[in-house]
């Protein structure tokens, strides 16, 4: 369907079905998909779309089990699903494979050495298979573990560790999601270099449509198990097809943005003007053991305004929100939070003012308890303060706030496991808000999330914050989700401030290097 | 929903349906046993002395060297085992469940001083100290409940406590802390809560420990004292008439073997069950 028509294709799915034991559903259906080397096909999809399972068929990696149907060609030669010794002369040496999470994937107790060896006949072959990944290879870094070494390193390093065999078929299953936005276009960068420089095949999985977009060649876009669109990358981001819209629109650009996200133009509310000084922070300090992780940081916030920190991971970005939800213990030369200063309340006046100031956290899936269904969750913050006098007011607010984050009442009685990550971060955020905070701090609340569920949740945050004229302190690694949703900006590196002022201003003149890198990484935007 | 459904996917397994089974009928037979037969487990029967297991008389399973029915006293002695294992787990899950998570969720040094403290207790000799209660007070089965209960509770707040301690790190005791919460509340609301699905898992596995430590004290003979009987009483009786009678040994032997079979069945599909769902399927 692409170019190089006449040679078969190196990979070719032909109707392709899956069905997991116990299941009646098909969890992927009628698929065909074919891909030569040198290109690059993209698999989109929300999470339960079937991707990964689709990309784990690819290298034979599904149970028995698994009812799988349709035909398989790797280089022209037919390949049956369940023929394991097949597949194991295969894995590796023609077709490799990157899971999302290199943490996980990399045996945490060997060094980068000792993994590379695994994999290589020689000592003499590991500097090239480095470099070839941009990473170092003097002795000091051969020596490392995998907890020592940065998320993108540890990416780079599984590409390297899936490349030494030589494979033709490179399979990257969400390969940057769970990198920031700097380590994550350089590993997409490296992955376009080996594509063309080795004439390698990608296979690029992924819930962002922009992200892969900018690699591949063909692009294939699941929906619950079924192809919504497909096509050569440029017709199928051109294409009127309803899915593909909406995946485009969800995902915020820099700058022109409209005030909601999504395919939906809805009339919204005129923001109200900023009120009080919410936030006054000047010269903040944090430790984490013996190491300086916040210096000299100075903010400020109004009520009803939107305040942007963006910095890569391990920036001091999660230990602001610490320190001012007084979590973490802080230095600082003036600090007044939500008309008070934190380090100085005990007791019953901390309580009262814990009230004033919320968080949602990055994770909803760990930040919510596996034991309490949605209903206690809500409710704790009540019960906490005394918010409410009866069971029945209880009920009620809790009904208010589950409308008010547009959740369905009927999940009142489910258990964090039950819901999808969006709902999670939903019930999050009505946690929240169940003590009418004037301050909502969230860090990195989207980074979790699907990019469609994303929007819905800054469509909500910004909604709230028009609405009740809350003040939102906004963290995280993405410039074009900073340009939508936050007035003014904070670019934090290694603990300190390196730029700040409003948001259209830095994102137009960017004067610090950091930020302009930051910049380039922003996906373009299709909608 | 998930608590009764995590034990109704326990039982859906035919191997733990079984074991189940089993205990119930174990525990029933236990129970109401001796009522059938119409000897008393102290009665002695001049007439027939260390006969074998016949249909023939009502000693369905023999009498030992003094004439006592072997029927009776195995399912006396079940009772009291069972009834040690109970006590001692119970105790067990009260004491370090909440030594454990209390340890856990504070940290800091409280938690270091709290687990140094248990690791001295740990360390002292178990069945040395057994030896003594039982010399100074006598052998009461309450100080035996005790004295295993405590035994096993050590490890139990071992287990608990990094549990907890690695529930302390989440992000949703931070939102409970931002929340306003204080530590007896989280301790409560979120720490208990979570680790007692895991403490009922290990305690499942550690009763039949507890089973086995006490018939293993009765067998040395520092368990329950006569006239009553637990199963390592009778084990310790049946040794010595093992050539002549050994009926005598094998009846509360299979009791004994039967108990431990189905209890660390029960437990094992408990811990599969959890471990599954603590990662549940993407």
């Amino acid at each position: 369907m692409s170019a190089g028509a006449g040679a078969p294709p190196l990979l070719e799915l032909v109707q392709f079905s899956l069905r997991y034991p116990g299941a009646t559903d098909w969890a992927l259906n009628q698929i065909s998909v074919g891909l030569h080397s040198g290109h690059c096909l993209g698999i989109v999809g929300e999470s339960g779309s079937g991707k990964s399972s689709l990309a784990l068929a690819l290298i034979g990696l599904h149970a028995r089990t698994v009812e799988q149907t349709g035909t398989l060609r790797l280089a022209g030669r037919g390949l049956a699903f369940d023929d394991e010794p097949a597949w194991r002369g295969l894995r590796g040496r023609t077709i490799g494979y990157i899971f999302q999470d290199a943490a996980t994937s990399l045996h945490p107790l060997r060094s980068v050495q000792a993994q590379l060896r695994e994999m290589l006949v020689e000592d003499s072959a590991m500097s090239p298979a480095l470099a070839e990944v941009g990473l170092p290879s003097d002795p000091g870094f051969l020596r490392r573990h995998p907890h020592q070494l940065s998320g993108g390193q540890r990416q780079r390093l599984m590409i390297a560790l899936a490349l030494a065999a030589g494979p033709k078929l490179l399979i990257c299953d969400e390969p940057t999601s769970a990198l920031d936005t700097l380590a994550s276009s350089g590993v997409l960068a490296l992955l376009r270099r080996l594509k063309q420089e080795r004439g390698l095949a990608l296979v690029l999985v992924s819930h962002d449509l922009a992200a892969v977009a900018a690699l591949a060649d063909d692009l294939l876009v699941l929906r619950r198990g079924r192809v919504e669109a497909q096509g050569a990358t440029a017709s199928v981001l051109a294409s009127e097809q309803a899915y593909v819209r909406l995946l485009l629109a969800s995902r915020p650009g820099l700058g022109g943005n409209p005030a909601r996200l999504g395919a939906t133009a809805v009339s919204t509310p005129a923001r109200p003007a900023a009120g009080a000084v919410l936030v006054d922070v000047q010269g903040l300090a944090a430790r984490h053991a013996d190491r300086t992780a916040l210096a000299g940081v100075a903010l400020s916030l109004r009520a009803g305004e939107t305040l942007g920190i963006i910095g890569v991971s391990g920036s001091g970005k999660s230990t602001l929100a610490r320190t001012l939800l007084s979590l973490h213990a802080a230095d600082a030369e003036r600090m007044q939070i939500a008309g008070a200063d934190p380090r100085r309340l005990r007791g019953s006046a901390l309580r009262q003012w814990r009230r004033r100031v919320q968080v949602v956290f990055q994770d909803p899936g760990s930040a919510l308890d596996p034991r309490q269904r949605v209903r206690d969750c809500i409710g704790e913050a009540l019960d906490l303060h005394a918010l409410v006098a009866d069971r029945a007011a209880r009920e009620a607010r809790i009904l208010e706030l589950l409308h008010a984050v547009q959740l369905d009442a009927a999940l009142i009685d489910r258990y964090p496991h039950q819901l999808s990550g969006g709902q999670q971060q939903r019930v999050a955020i009505a946690r929240a808000l169940a003590t009418s905070p004037e301050l909502l701090i969230c860090d990195e609340a989207i980074s979790a999330l699907d990019v469609s569920v994303q929007a819905g949740v800054l469509n909500l945050l910004a909604d709230l914050r028009d609405q009740r004229g809350l003040g939102l302190i906004f963290i995280g690694h993405d410039l074009a989700a900073m340009s939508f949703i936050a007035d003014q900006l904070i670019v934090l590196d290694r603990g300190r401030i390196v730029e700040a002022g409003r948001t259209a201003d830095v994102l137009a003149a960017p004067r610090h290097e950091l930020t302009r890198a930051l910049l380039v990484a922003v996906p373009e935007r299709f909608a | 929903m998930s608590r009764s459904s995590s034990l109704r996917q326990t039982l859906n397994s035919r191997v733990a349906r079984m074991a189940l089974w089993l205990l119930a009928a174990l525990t029933a037979t236990a129970l109401l046993g001796p009522w059938l037969s119409p000897y008393d487990a102290e009665f002695t029967d001049w007439e027939r002395i260390q006969i074998a297991p016949e249909l023939t008389h009502a000693h369905w399973l023999g009498t030992d060297a003094i004439g006592r029915d072997v029927f009776v006293r195995t399912l006396v002695g079940g009772r009291i085992s069972l009834l040690v294992a109970l006590g001692s787990g119970a105790l067990a899950l009260a004491l370090g469940l909440l030594y454990g998570a209390y340890a856990g969720s504070r940290g800091g040094a409280i938690e270091r001083l709290l687990m140094r403290a248990l690791d001295v207790v740990s360390a002292l000799p178990f069945l040395l100290i057994v030896i003594l209660l039982l010399t100074l007070f006598g052998r009461h089965p309450a100080l035996l409940i005790g004295a295993i209960g405590g035994y096993v509770a050590l490890d139990l707040a071992r287990m608990v406590r990094a549990e907890a301690a690695r529930l302390r790190a989440l992000p949703f005791i931070d939102a409970a802390r931002a929340l306003g919460a204080g530590p007896g509340w989280i301790l409560f609301r979120h720490i208990l809560p979570n680790v007692l699905g895991f403490a009922v898992v290990y305690l499942s596995l550690a009763i039949p420990q507890a089973i086995l430590v006490e018939s293993f004290l009765s067998f040395l003979g520092l368990g329950i004292d006569e006239p009553a009987v637990s199963l390592g009483t009778l084990l310790s009786e049946g040794a010595q008439e093992l050539t002549d009678a050994p009926w005598v040994l094998i009846a509360p032997a299979l009791f004994l073997v039967a108990l431990l079979a189905a209890l660390t069945v029960l437990g094992d599909a408990l811990q599969r069950t959890l471990s599954a769902r603590a990662d549940p399927p993407p």
